[in-house]
């Protein structure tokens, strides 16, 4: 295997090659970074230039957009409240208010230095470990998914604001939308108001940018242009040494979770960056710095949305069966170089599959370079006054989100749920457990009814799947874990109550 | 010197719109950009095959071609679009097995008969595919369990009312037997499931399950199709076996109906030419579909007229006409 | 009535309740018997929704009215306002007049309802974005913007 490795080296290493990955990775942070525009388009887009060339470089130029666009999203994340890609959403919680306290830079440092190593670490284990991981996609049935999805729901209650009701109830209204337009489990319309625009659902790109990044430019309109104050000064600082060191355990956590959940087909980067900013928060020591600009958060959620891309190649390369968008796309492409992705691409094409292994390797090394030289750079759009940002941030909105599915109607749910967004401050509910629950909402609806039918109406099938049972745990604990935290501090005081009333004695 | 700026950009701005908006259409067809709408999503099989088609059908037509996706309602939006469009040509549709549910659902102002058929360019016959190593051997043993206690054998298909449902369905119905439907998002999540025994059958294409079949980790039962596949000398089809059931995934263009005869024919022309050439045919190679994918003009039209009864009654008595 | 909560959770109440009942008209197959059908998952989503919304309802009134009315920045308030009627003519603006018109008239329009004063800026940015936008999405990206009588 060393030998292959060495040998995929080589050949990422030819000139063409090596220009492959740059152009993928510049293209895809690009893409990235603009919302709306995702990954899989950019994938396709690329796909008619890729019939002409040879296949390494054509698959890892796709492969290295995929990279690309990853980190690209949390670029207008952390600049301008903007998600560039759905993955993207938790990045903006601390990345934002740390880009507001004049520190972008190291903001944008941490995203890229921690997506880098997420997705190294995601790569490493394809490498190593992708056949026997492709097992794993296999075990996982809908009642699963359903017990996996829970899980990621149930951190709806401590993300957002302070009252625990208002999440919840954020979180039943995201789900609830996700039910509206074709029920694909019986095939029948709901909740579309005969309006065809309707019938295939809300998807949540709109909803995402039109509660993220419209509702913020509303926001922006309170200050108007006599109240800003050139308060920003921009500290291209990056981070230091220390800031990173501090993070190492939340990286090791997210870049395990991100790639876990990469490799199950039907979920990937964003479900993966909400767990790993939650459980980074939930281990942290000071949980309450959370969402004002912890630079934890954002090492926690770009490196968990970065190891998914390793992660969802895994049963791509290795079952033909593709985790995400992009993949599928990649999947196609791997088709069109006559390469049949399942168990025996590993031996058929090993040449090429290292390769691209390899070339992904140097996808990741890449955007590092340019996103730590590009941090200064990119921080300095906050120089350009509100007045003229906020306009532009808006028709990037619109042009992006029509540009989504050339589809006017998103545009005119992205404004509504920027207008939305905007109002439902006041009122205590925040944007992400909203946006969660539309995220998993479908995959709890299908998951579960899915299971109904394939286990007959049995509801403990839940129950007794180790891998259902384990996630149902884990979501009673996390639910439990303040409670059980705040009687664990009390009996440990307790303790020392007694202990010291002991040595009194 | 502000003022003079702004009069420049303001200058710039008036010429730009001017010229945008002044360009004239010739009377030769093609003279201007034609818009091909697909309805479903980026990087999704009928747009890999759409861009596939017209790499070499721009140089052919010597016109720009640009691919949209127009998503909404199963194709239900883009074929109100084409409706409200003239028939000149200029604006092509993508035409596969949803698009005619759709119709048949009566979700769309479209019929069939407001579509003319231009080319076809893929054809991909469905399968019922089983584990290798699993519980049932081959599709009688399939049938037989089915008839034994009905609702024992979950089959997944990708969506419902669907192709692979209709198709299933169909299947079922010629041997008298039911089965119990587990709609899935697409064939990578029906063959996990397949793998993993939360599912006895799956209705898969060559193209989906090739490569698990490769490793003999899954294969074909029964195609549904009239003659046994090259590629698969010993799966019997459902001709065979006495069910009179054809069915595939298949993928084309088409234009509103009133489109003159000569722009048809150009249409139709420059597609048969184009999807003749190599990079068109490695396309179907690769994804393990035959020359014969390739079907234009009147058999085109031939074929979409034999489908639409099907998808017509079978829609009825599923009870997914919308009324 | 001075209670924000309260009033946003009756609202609520009532646009669940419309919803729960809507879903009793939703279709299901003659053939497909054995599955949960589609108003299954809907109904127990906005039971679920009820529920919170009965907790939220609770706490608003046990906590009383809002203590202070926050006195707002009437100007704020305004510019608030008119930059969502902007937002929301900038949307019909690109459905029906075109977009790379509609992107420059809503620059215009923003910046002076910000009160922007600065001739030159507004132009400047009025004509630059559309162009850059124009050139990234249909050069680059080949995306199809919206064309309408204008461009």
């Amino acid at each position: 295997m060393l030998d292959q490795l060495l040998l995929g080296f080589m050949t990422i290493m030819e000139p063409m090659n090596f220009l492959a990955v740059f152009l993928g990775v510049l293209g895809g942070m690009i893409i990235g970074s603009l919302p709306g525009l995702t990954a899989p388009m950019g994938c396709a887009l690329l796909i008619p230039f890729t019939y002409t060339m040879q296949p390494v470089p054509a698959i890892t130029m796709l492969v290295s957009l995929y990279c690309g666009a990853m980190f690209g999203g949390s670029i207008a994340a952390i600049l301008v409240h903007a998600p560039g890609t759905p993955a993207a959403a938790a990045t903006t919680f601390d990345g934002y208010p740390l880009a507001q306290k004049g520190q972008a830079g190291k903001a944008l440092g941490m995203a890229c230095i921690s997506s880098a190593l997420g997705g190294l670490f995601s790569v490493v284990v394809l490498i190593l470990l992708a056949p026997v991981l492709a097992d794993l996609a296999i075990k996982f049935g809908p009642p699963e998914y359903f017990a996996l999805a829970i899980f990621g729901l149930s951190m709806i209650s401590s993300l957002g604001s302070k009252s625990v009701v208002k999440n919840l109830l954020g979180g039943t209204i995201g789900v609830f939308i996700a039910c509206i337009g074709m029920d694909s489990i019986s095939g029948f319309s709901r909740y579309d108001f005969g309006i065809t625009h309707l019938m295939d659902g809300v998807s949540f790109i709109p909803v995402m940018i039109g509660l993220f990044a419209a509702a913020e430019v509303f926001r922006q309109a309170e200050k108007g242009v006599r109240k800003i104050v050139i308060d920003r000064k921009i500290s291209g600082l990056l981070p230091t040494w220390e800031e990173i060191k501090s993070v190492k355990t939340t990286l090791i956590r997210s870049s395990l979770i991100g790639t876990f959940i990469g490799i199950l087909p039907a979920e990937g980067g964003t479900v993966a960056s909400f767990i790993g900013y939650n459980e980074a928060k939930r281990f942290s020591k000071e949980p309450e710095k959370f969402g004002t600009g912890a630079l934890e958060g954002v090492a926690a959620a770009e490196c968990a949305n970065n190891s998914a891309t390793g992660g969802a190649m895994v049963p791509t390369m290795a079952l033909g069966i593709p985790g995400s968008g992009t993949t599928a796309v990649i999947l196609g492409a791997l088709l069109v170089h006559g390469m049949r992705p399942g168990p025996l691409l590993f031996i058929q094409h090993t040449d090429v599959v290292y390769a691209v292994f390899i070339g992904m390797f140097f996808a990741n090394l890449m955007f590092l370079g340019l996103g730590l030289g590009g941090a200064k750079v990119f921080s300095q759009i906050l120089r350009v006054p509100t007045y003229v940002l906020s306009p532009i941030i808006l028709v990037l909105c619109v042009v992006g989100t029509y540009a989504l599915h050339n589809n006017m109607a998103d545009v005119w749910i992205m404004l509504i749920c920027g207008l939305v967004g905007y109002k439902m401050k006041e009122y205590g509910f925040a944007a992400a457990p909203i946006v969660l629950g539309l995220v998993l909402g479908e995959l709890i609806e299908i998951s579960l009814r899915r299971s109904l039918i394939v286990f007959d109406n049995n509801a403990f099938i839940f129950f007794t799947r180790p891998w259902a049972l384990t996630f149902i745990v884990l979501t009673v604990l996390g639910l439990c874990s303040p409670a059980i935290r705040s009687w664990v501090e009390r009996r440990g005081e307790k303790n020392k109550k007694q202990q010291a009333a002991d040595s009194q004695e | 010197m502000k003022k003079l700026l702004f009069s420049v950009c303001m200058a710039v701005l008036a010429l730009g719109f001017a010229v945008q908006s002044g360009v004239a259409a010739d009377d030769k067809y093609p003279s201007k950009q034609i818009n091909w709408y697909i309805h479903s999503s980026a990087g999704g099989g009928t747009d890999i095959f759409s861009r596939t088609a017209a790499l070499r059908l721009r140089r052919i037509l010597k016109v720009p071609i640009v691919i949209s996706t127009m998503s909404g309602g199963s194709g239900a939006r883009m074929l109100n679009h084409m409706m409200e469009q003239p028939a000149d040509g200029y604006t092509i549709v993508s035409l596969t097995n949803s698009n005619l549910a759709t119709m048949a659902r009566g979700r769309t102002t479209a019929q069939r008969e407001d579509i003319i058929g231009i080319a076809r360019g893929c054809y991909d016959p469905q399968s019922l595919v089983i584990k290798a190593d699993g519980k049932h051997k081959d599709i009688q043993g399939i049938l037989a369990a089915a008839k034994e206690k009905p609702g024992s054998i979950k089959i997944g298909v990708a969506h419902m009312a669907s192709i692979d449902h209709v198709a299933s369905y169909a299947l079922g119905k010629a041997a008298g037997v039911e089965f119990e439907f587990v709609p899935f998002d697409g064939g990578g999540e029906i063959i996990v499931a397949l793998l993993g025994d939360v599912i006895d059958m799956g209705v898969l294409n060559p193209s989906e399950f090739m490569g698990q079949y490769e490793a003999g980790k899954v294969k074909p039962a029964v195609f549904l199709v009239a003659d046994r596949l090259e590629g698969f000398p010993d799966t019997p089809t459902a001709k065979e076996l006495g069910y009179d059931v054809e069915m595939a995934t298949w993928r084309g263009v088409g234009v509103k109906a009133g489109t003159p005869p000569e722009v048809v024919k150009i249409l139709r022309d420059a597609f048969q030419e184009s999807m003749s050439h190599k990079i068109y045919q490695n396309y179907l190679a690769d994804n393990s579909m035959g020359p014969e994918s390739v079907l234009t003009g009147e058999e085109w039209d031939a074929f979409l007229d034999q489908k639409w009864p099907i998808w017509k009654e079978t829609m009825d008595e599923l009870g997914y006409v919308e009324k | 009535m001075n209670n924000k909560d309260l009033r946003m959770s009756i609202v609520m109440m009532i646009i669940f309740i419309i919803l729960f009942a809507l879903s009793f008209t939703f279709k299901s197959s003659d053939v497909v018997k054995s599955h949960t059908t589609a108003s299954f998952f809907p109904q127990v989503v906005l039971v679920v929704a009820m529920f919170l919304n009965a907790i939220m309802m609770y706490q608003s009134v046990k906590n009383g009215p809002d203590k202070a009315k926050e006195e707002g920045d009437r100007d704020a308030f305004w510019r608030v306002v008119l930059s969502m009627v902007a937002a929301i003519a900038f949307g019909l603006g690109v459905a029906y007049l075109g977009t790379l018109a509609s992107i420059s008239l809503f620059i215009i329009g923003i910046m002076l309802i910000w009160g922007v004063r600065k001739k030159s800026t507004i132009a400047l940015n009025a004509v630059i974005t559309p162009i850059l936008i124009y050139l990234i999405f249909n050069k680059i990206l080949l995306v199809q913007l919206p064309a309408g009588i204008l461009m």
